[in-house]
C-alpha cells in the first residue's frame, strides 16, 4: 500500500502541473485552488509516510533501453528521500498558502501555479529517484520549473535572470552528465545501491574523475563559488518563489544528491570542504554590501549553502542534511516574510528606502527576527543546532576552514543586523514605508507555521526514530561553553549593528570607497560573467563573417569563377585547337593524298 | 534473389497505397491546376495527409516483422529487373520510425497549407503531395536504388515550389542547391551502384544483399572503395560543415509547409541510407574515414552552432539548429556502437519533429508580424500565449530536456560517442550547451518583454502543432515504446561489431 502511496505522491503535483498548464486559460481559478489543495495532500501523505520511515521499500518498471544502457524507472523511499520530501511538501505548502494573497493580482496566476506544481513534483522525483539517470533527469526538471518561476514576470530583466539561470545550471548538468556516461561505461549500471558496492572497486583515480564531474553539477546547483552566479539575479521572480526555490529545496538538490551518493565523493571530501567553506565566507561579505533586501537574503542562502558543503567535506553527510533541513525552515520565512514586506510597501526592495516597519508590521517583524536569530544561530533556535554542528566538527578536523566558518558565522549575524536595522528599526525613509500595514492573514498562516519551524526544528535530532538514522551520524562533541558564548557575542554585535544603522538610516560603509564598491558589486565576479557574454558575441560575429567570406565566398563564387575560368579556357582551348586540328586535317588530306598519288604510280 | 511476393494482407497494401496515393493526387492537382476551387483543393489535400497519417499510425501499431526484420513486404516489377532493381516495399523497425516521422509531418505541413497560398492552390498542393510521396517512398523502400530514386524524385518538386512560393533569395538559393544535390546525388549513386556490384548477388534489395553478405563479406579494401563516395555524398545532401549554408539557405526561402517536410525528413535522408543500407557490412570503409568523420562532425557542431547563436533571424536560427544535428548524428555513425546507432534514429525522428514544429512556428509569427527579427519581437507570450506555449516545446525540445524524445536520442548517441569515439564525444555536450545558448536567447527575445499585439494561432494551426508535439513528449515520457523495437532490429542489421 505504501509503495502505491509514493506513485500518488508523485502523481498528484503532475497532474496538478499538466491541468494548470492546459486547462487554466479556460478557468484561471481552478489551477490556484487545485494547486493549493494537491500541496496540502502532498504534505499530509509526507507526513503519514514519514511516521514510518523506518520502512525502506521500492518499486519500478523498465524505461529505456538502448544496447548496454539500460534505465528502470525505479522509485525508492527511503528515510533520506522521506525527510526531503517533507521539506519540500511543508516549505511547498507554505509557499502556496502565501501565494494566495501574494499573487491575487496576477495576470498569469495558472502558468505560475502550473510550474510550482511542477516544481513541486519534480522534487519529490529527485529525492525518490533509485538511479542516477532518473535522478538527473528530475534534475533537469527542477532546473526547467525554476526557469519558468523565474521569469514569470515576462519582463526583460526576468527573462535573463531565468536564462542566465538555466545556462549556468547547464554547465554544471552537462558535467554531471558526463560523470553519468562514465559511470555507465565503466559499470553498465546507474543503479545507486548497486553503484556503492561497485565503487569501492573502481580504479581511484577513475573514482576520483567521476566524483569532481557530479560534484560540478551540484556546483552550479547549489550555487558554490563560482557557480554561485545566477542565484542572486533570480530574486527578479516572485519573492515566495525564492523562499521555494532559492531557499528551501532546489538549491538543497545539491547538497541532497552530495548525501545521497555519500560513497562516491571519498576522494574529493577535501575540495568539498575547503570549497563550501570559500563559498560560505566569499557569500557572507557579498551580502554586507547589498541593499535589496532579497539579495541579502540570496546571497544569505549562498552562504548557508556553503555551511553545508563545509559540513559535507568534513565528512558528515548528516550535519550537512540536518543544517539544510533547519536552513529550509528559517530562510523560506524570511523570505516570505521579506515578501510581505515588498507587498506593504509597493515592491520597495531597496532597504535604505524603508525603515521603522516594526511599528506598522510588528507581526512580520517578529516573524523575521525569529527567522534572523535562527540564520545568525542565536541559541536553542534550529540555526543554532545545526551550524553549531557543523563548527564543532570543523573545530575538530580542520582548524582553518573552522577559522573561516567562524568568520562567516559572524559576517552572516552582521549583515543580518545590518538589514533588520534598514528595513525595520529608525524610521520610514519612504512614503511606501510611512503608509505600510500588515498584509493579509492568509500571510500569518505560512509565516506562523514557518517561524515554529524555525525555532523548534533543531529538536528532530531529539527522536532519532523520527528521522529514522538520517541523523544518526551526527558527531557528539562535549559540551562546548566557548561555543555558546561565541553564537551569543555574535548576536549581541548583530544588534549592535542593527541599532547603528536605525540610528544612521543610511550606509556608514560609503566612506570606505573601495571596499564597499568591491562588496557591493559582488567582487566583480558577476562581470566576468557579462564580459565572457559579451566574447562569445563578438566571436560569433567574427565567425558568422568568416563563413560568409570564406566558405560561402570560396564555394559560391570560388568555384563559381574558377569553373567559369575553366570554361573560358576550354573554350578557347576548343577555339585554338579547332583551328589547329584545321589545319592537321588539311594536312593530312594533302598527305593521303600525295600517298595515295604516289601509291597510284 | 527474392521472389516477387504480393499478399492479400490488407496492411501490405496500405503500405503501396500510402505511396501511391500522394503520387497520383499529386500529379492530378499538377496537370489540373485550375481544375480545383481553393476549397477542394485544400479538402482534397487535407484528405490525403490524413490518411497518410492514419496509415502511418495504423502500420506502426500492427508492426510485427516476418522477414529479415521487416514487416508488409510487397514487390512490383516495373521494367528494371535486369539490372537488379525492383520495386520492394517494407517497413524495418529503421525505417518505420523515419515513414512515420514524414506521414506526422506530411500531415502537420498539410494542416498548416490549409488556408495559405490564396493563389495557385494546386500547384501548391501538388508540390506538397509530391515531396511527401517521394519521401514515403525512400523510407519504405527495401530496394535502395528506388530508395534512391523516390529521394530524387523529392527533390523536383521543391524546386518548383521554391521557384514558384519561395523567398526573396530564391533564384540564388535554386541555384546553389541545385549544385549541391547535384554534387550529393552523383557520388551517392556511384556508392550504391559499386556497392550493389560488389554484394554479389545482383540485386539492390536489402534484404537479398544482407543474405549474401551473411556468407561473403566484403573485402576491407573494397568497403573504403564503397564507403568514402557514400559517405561524401550523403554528407552533402545533408549539410555536413562544409556543405551546411545551402541547407540552411534553403529551409529559409521554400514555403512553410516545404520546409518542414525538408527540414523534418529530406534531411535526414543521407544517415539513414547509410544507416539502413550500408553501415552493416561497412565496418573498415566507417573506421578509414573515422578521422575526417570526426574533425568533420565536430567543427559541424560548434561551428554551425555558433553560426545559429548569432542569428537574429528566427527561421535561419532554426535552419542552422537543425542542420548542426547533422554533426551529432554523423558522429554516432563514425562510432558504430549500438547506443550510437539506435540514438541515431531515435534523434532522427525527435530532431525531425522539433525542426518541423519550429519552422511552421516561425511560419506563423511571420505571416502574423511581417517579420521574424527576433530583437524586434518580445511580449508574445502575453498576446499569443498558445503559440509561446508551442514555441516553447519546440525550443526546449530543442535544447533536449528530459521529458521530450530528444533526450534520449542524445544520449544514446553520446554514451555510443563515448565508447566509439571519445576524442570527439565532448563536442556532442559542447553542441548540448550551444543549443541552450542560443534557444535560450530566442525565447527570452521573443516570449519576454513589452506586449507585441498579434493574434494568437488558429484551429488548424495548433492541430499542426498537436500533430508534432505529442509524439515528442509522449515518446519522451514512455521511451521505451521506441528504444526497445529499434535495439533489437539493430542487432540484425550489424550482427556482428555489436
Amino acid at each position: 500500500m505504501a509503495q502505491y502511496l509514493t506513485v500518488v505522491l508523485l502523481a498528484l503535483p503532475a497532474f496538478s502541473a499538466v491541468s494548470g498548464f492546459f486547462a487554466g486559460s479556460k478557468c484561471p481559478s481552478i489551477p490556484r485552488y487545485l494547486s493549493l489543495a494537491v500541496s496540502a495532500l502532498v504534505l499530509a501523505l509526507a507526513l503519514y509516510l514519514s511516521f514510518d520511515v523506518s520502512r525502506t521499500f521500492s518499486l519500478g518498471c523498465p524505461w529505456f533501453a538502448l544496447g548496454r544502457l539500460c534505465v528502470d524507472f525505479y522509485l525508492e523511499y527511503n528515510p533520506l528521500s522521506s525527510l526531503m520530501i517533507l521539506i519540500v511538501a511543508f516549505v511547498g505548502f507554505a509557499v502556496h498558502l502565501f501565494s494566495v494573497h501574494y499573487m491575487r493580482e496576477d495576470t498569469a496566476q495558472p502558468r505560475y501555479y502550473a510550474a510550482l506544481s511542477l516544481f513541486v513534483f519534480s522534487m519529490i522525483g529527485l529525492a525518490l529517484s533509485a538511479n542516477l539517470l532518473m535522478l538527473f533527469v528530475f534534475w533537469e526538471m527542477v532546473g526547467f520549473g525554476s526557469y519558468l518561476l523565474i521569469g514569470h514576470y515576462g519582463t526583460k530583466e526576468a527573462g535573463e535572470a531565468a536564462n542566465k539561470a538555466f545556462l549556468v545550471n547547464r554547465i554544471g548538468d552537462i558535467f554531471f552528465l558526463l560523470g553519468i556516461i562514465f559511470i555507465v561505461c565503466q559499470t553498465s549500471s546507474l543503479n545507486i545501491g548497486i553503484l556503492s558496492q561497485k565503487a569501492a572497486t573502481m580504479p581511484h583515480s577513475l573514482l576520483k574523475a567521476i566524483a569532481l564531474l557530479v560534484f560540478a553539477g551540484v556546483v552550479t546547483k547549489s550555487a558554490q563559488f563560482p557557480g554561485h552566479l545566477w542565484l542572486p539575479d533570480a530574486m527578479a521572480g516572485p519573492t515566495p518563489i525564492s523562499a521555494l526555490i532559492h531557499a528551501a529545496t532546489m538549491v538543497a538538490a545539491g547538497i541532497f544528491l552530495l548525501c545521497r551518493m555519500e560513497f562516491l565523493f571519498a576522494p574529493i571530501l577535501h575540495m568539498i570542504g575547503y570549497l563550501g567553506a570559500f563559498t560560505a565566507l566569499f557569500a557572507a561579505f557579498c551580502a554586507f554590501g547589498k541593499t535589496d533586501i532579497k539579495k541579502v537574503l540570496a546571497y544569505s542562502t549562498i552562504s548557508q549553502l556553503g555551511f553545508m558543503a563545509a559540513g559535507f567535506g568534513l565528512g558528515s553527510s548528516s550535519a550537512a542534511f540536518f543544517h539544510l533541513t533547519t536552513h529550509a525552515f528559517f530562510k523560506s520565512l524570511l523570505f516570505l516574510a521579506a515578501g510581505a514586506v515588498l507587498t506593504a510597501c509597493h515592491h520597495e526592495q531597496d532597504a535604505r528606502k524603508l525603515g521603522g516597519l516594526w511599528k506598522k508590521m510588528p507581526f512580520t517583524f517578529v516573524v523575521f527576527l525569529v527567522g534572523a536569530l535562527a540564520l545568525s544561530g542565536f541559541p536553542l533556535t534550529a540555526g543554532f543546532f545545526s551550524k553549531d554542528t557543523i563548527l564543532l566538527l570543523a573545530l575538530s578536523h580542520n582548524g582553518f576552514i573552522f577559522a573561516i566558518l567562524m568568520l562567516s558565522s559572524l559576517m552572516t549575524a552582521l549583515y543580518m543586523g545590518r538589514i533588520i536595522g534598514l528595513t525595520f528599526l529608525g524610521r520610514p525613509e519612504s512614503p511606501a514605508a510611512e503608509h505600510a500595514s500588515e498584509g493579509s492573514s492568509f500571510y500569518y498562516v505560512p509565516l506562523a507555521l514557518l517561524a515554529l519551524g524555525a525555532l523548534v526544528a533543531g529538536y528532530i535530532i531529539l527522536y532519532p526514530h523520527f528521522t529514522s538514522g538520517v541523523f544518526a551520524r551526527l558527531p557528539s562533541f562535549p559540551e562546548n561553553y566557548w561555543m555558546l558564548a561565541w553564537s551569543l557575542a555574535v548576536v549581541g554585535v548583530a544588534v549592535w549593528v542593527a541599532f547603528i544603522y536605525a540610528k544612521h538610516g543610511q550606509e556608514p560603509l560609503e566612506k570606505t570607497g573601495g571596499l564597499y564598491e568591491s562588496l557591493r558589486e559582488s567582487f566583480y565576479v558577476d562581470r566576468i560573467w557579462h564580459k565572457t557574454g559579451l566574447g562569445c558575441e563578438m566571436f560569433a560575429r567574427a565567425l558568422g563573417r568568416t563563413d560568409e567570406r570564406a566558405l560561402r565566398g570560396f564555394f559560391h563564387r570560388g568555384m563559381g569563377g574558377l569553373f567559369g575560368q575553366a570554361g573560358n579556357f576550354a573554350k578557347a582551348a576548343y577555339v585554338r585547337l579547332l583551328t589547329v586540328s584545321l589545319y592537321w586535317i588539311l594536312a593530312g588530306a594533302l598527305l593521303l593524298v600525295l600517298l595515295l598519288a604516289s601509291y597510284c604510280q | 534473389m527474392t521472389p516477387f511476393y504480393t499478399s492479400s494482407d490488407p496492411l501490405v497494401w496500405l503500405l503501396t497505397m500510402m505511396v501511391i496515393v500522394p503520387f497520383f493526387m499529386g500529379f492530378l492537382f499538377l496537370l489540373s491546376p485550375q481544375g480545383f476551387s481553393r476549397r477542394y483543393a485544400d479538402a482534397l489535400g487535407l484528405l490525403v495527409v490524413l490518411f497518410c497519417l492514419c496509415g502511418a499510425v495504423i502500420l506502426w501499431l500492427n508492426f510485427r516483422p516476418i522477414m529479415a526484420g521487416y514487416a508488409f513486404l510487397s514487390t512490383m516489377p516495373l521494367g528494371l529487373q535486369a539490372i537488379g532493381a525492383r520495386l520492394q516495399l517494407g517497413l524495418n523497425a529503421i525505417s518505420m520510425p523515419m515513414f512515420t516521422l514524414t506521414a506526422l509531418i506530411g500531415c502537420a505541413a498539410g494542416f498548416y497549407a490549409y488556408g495559405q497560398a490564396p493563389e495557385h492552390k494546386g500547384f501548391y498542393w501538388a508540390f506538397l503531395l509530391l515531396i511527401l510521396a517521394g519521401l514515403l517512398g525512400a523510407f519504405a523502400s527495401v530496394d535502395i536504388f528506388y530508395a534512391f530514386l523516390f529521394h530524387e524524385t523529392a527533390l523536383l518538386p521543391i524546386f518548383l515550389a521554391l521557384m514558384m512560393f519561395g523567398g526573396e533569395n530564391r533564384r540564388e538559393v535554386l541555384t546553389e542547391s541545385g549544385i549541391f544535390m547535384l554534387a550529393g546525388s552523383l557520388p551517392t549513386l556511384v556508392g550504391i551502384t559499386n556497392y550493389a556490384l560488389q554484394a554479389g548477388p545482383l540485386s539492390f534489395s536489402l534484404i537479398d544483399i544482407r543474405c549474401h553478405l551473411a556468407n561473403h563479406a566484403i573485402s576491407p579494401s573494397l568497403q573504403m572503395e564503397v564507403w568514402a563516395p557514400l559517405f561524401w555524398g550523403c554528407a552533402i545532401l545533408s549539410g555536413l560543415w562544409p556543405f551546411h549554408g545551402w541547407v540552411s539557405r534553403l529551409l529559409t526561402q521554400v514555403p512553410v509547409p516545404v520546409s518542414m517536410l525538408v527540414g523534418g525528413s529530406l534531411k535526414f535522408f543521407g544517415v539513414y541510407f547509410l544507416l539502413q543500407a550500408f553501415l552493416g557490412s561497412s565496418f573498415w570503409g566507417v573506421d578509414s574515414l573515422q578521422t575526417v568523420t570526426g574533425v568533420l562532425c565536430a567543427i559541424s557542431i560548434v561551428w554551425v552552432g555558433i553560426l545559429a547563436f548569432r542569428q537574429s533571424n528566427f527561421r535561419a536560427m532554426v535552419a542552422l539548429a537543425a542542420v548542426m544535428h547533422m554533426g551529432g548524428l554523423f558522429l554516432a555513425l563514425s562510432s558504430y556502437t549500438a547506443e550510437a546507432l539506435s540514438g541515431t534514429v531515435i534523434l532522427m525522428l525527435a530532431s525531425g519533429l522539433t525542426t518541423a514544429l519550429l519552422l511552421m512556428l516561425s511560419g506563423a509569427v511571420g505571416r502574423r508580424l511581417g517579420h521574424l527579427e527576433m530583437p524586434q519581437m518580445g511580449g508574445i507570450r502575453q498576446s499569443a500565449p498558445v503559440l509561446s506555449t508551442f514555441l516553447m516545446f519546440g525550443v526546449l525540445s530543442l535544447m533536449a530536456l528530459p521529458c521530450f524524445l530528444n533526450f534520449w536520442g542524445e544520449l544514446g548517441v553520446i554514451v555510443g560517442a563515448f565508447r566509439g569515439v571519445p576524442l570527439w564525444a565532448p563536442f556532442l555536450l559542447a553542441g548540448l550547451f550551444i543549443t541552450a545558448a542560443f534557444g535560450l536567447r530566442a525565447l527570452s527575445s521573443m516570449l519576454m518583454g513589452k506586449k507585441v499585439e498579434m493574434s494568437d494561432l488558429t484551429q488548424m494551426e495548433i492541430f499542426s502543432s498537436w500533430i508534432l508535439v505529442l509524439p515528442l513528449v509522449l515518446l519522451g515520457v514512455l521511451p521505451f515504446i521506441i528504444s526497445t523495437p529499434i535495439s533489437l532490429a539493430m542487432k540484425t542489421i550489424i550482427p556482428a561489431q555489436l
